[in-house]
């Protein structure tokens, strides 16, 4: 009895242990592979499409390393903080009316980017777009 | 819930209005807790349920799964993310099934944890397929510290509400 007991408290000590070295990993992964902004100035294209029609095309110069800044300096994307990031409801002055379930969607390079407006870090000659896209289905 | 043992040590049983009223209930908490702490980054109770329906309940949670993979589609529409639905829950189910006699409330937090911490890497799978290898670990990388986060709070929440689940369901046998 008093054995397995020792056996036992060993396997949770070496499972919390495993764990712990596995989150490690992950975080070590995250450091070395999770993209990064080019540094110095770089000039990106910017595109806003509503119902299949550009409604501002517009080239940005800046120096930061991730898209949310640069657009906001331009004053260009507005939304409400959550816990992934900002949430943009509003580009270029058009709002997207969740009431008719309207979101933008983000393509970078013409493919739908993987991470939100805070994430998606920025290099010369990158093309940035925005779409407005009805439907949550 | 009736439910019979076999020889071999696996539980089969037909499905009475019993069990069905049980696995309806218990899809109806998964489903809504889910909703309830939508807003919380990878903060949930969807993967302590699973593990706890599938210990109670065998292969009969996969029900519960299906149904509540089904529940989430129609809520927020069935996108990408939806057809990992289809598989990561029932991986969770098949390894507590499989590894269903440890007790210790600490080696299933530790379960739980390793499977929040792998919820990205399982969830980019259909990326691969869709947009090949550098869409998925773009999408892998960008959602590990969220994994993160998910792996510490299955953990603690593990941790917290294994006992008062277990008996809890443990009485609805």
């Amino acid at each position: 009895m008093k054995k397995t007991n020792t056996n036992n408290k060993r396997n949770i000590i070496i499972s919390i242990a495993a764990l712990i070295v596995l989150a490690a990993v992950f975080f070590t992964a995250y450091q070395f592979l999770h993209p990064r902004g080019a540094e110095g100035t770089k000039t990106i294209h910017f595109n806003v499409v509503v119902n299949n029609e550009t409604i501002k095309s517009v080239d940005i110069r800046t120096d930061v390393g991730y898209l949310r800044q640069a657009l906001e300096e331009e004053n260009l994307i507005k939304g409400e903080e959550g816990a992934y990031g900002l949430w943009v409801s509003t580009v270029a002055g058009r709002v997207a009316d969740s009431g008719k379930e309207e979101w933008w969607a983000l393509y970078k390079n013409d493919g739908l980017s993987m991470t939100g407006v805070d994430d998606t870090p920025i290099e010369d000659g990158d093309r940035i777009e925005y779409r407005l896209t009805v439907g949550y289905n | 819930m009736r439910i019979d043992k076999t020889a071999s040590g696996s539980r089969s049983s037909k499905n009475t209005t019993k069990d069905i009223v049980i696995l309806a209930l218990c899809t109806a908490l998964i489903f809504v807790q889910q909703v309830t702490l939508a807003g919380l980054p990878n903060i949930e109770l969807v993967s302590l349920l699973v593990i706890v329906y599938a210990k109670t309940f065998r292969f009969k949670s996969l029900y519960i799964i299906y149904v509540f993979a089904f529940l989430e589609g129609v809520c927020y529409g069935f996108h990408i993310w939806w057809i990992s639905y289809l598989y990561v829950w029932t991986i969770l189910a098949l390894i507590t099934i499989a590894l269903h006699p440890l007790r210790s409330p600490f080696i299933w937090a530790v379960i739980s944890g390793v499977f929040g911490l792998c919820f990205g890497a399982l969830c980019a799978i259909p990326y691969l397929i869709a947009g090949g290898p550098a869409m998925a670990i773009a999408y892998w990388v960008s959602g590990i510290p969220f994994d993160l986060i998910h792996c510490m709070s299955n953990f603690v929440l593990c941790l917290l509400l294994w006992k008062p689940l277990t008996t809890l369901t443990s009485k609805m046998l």
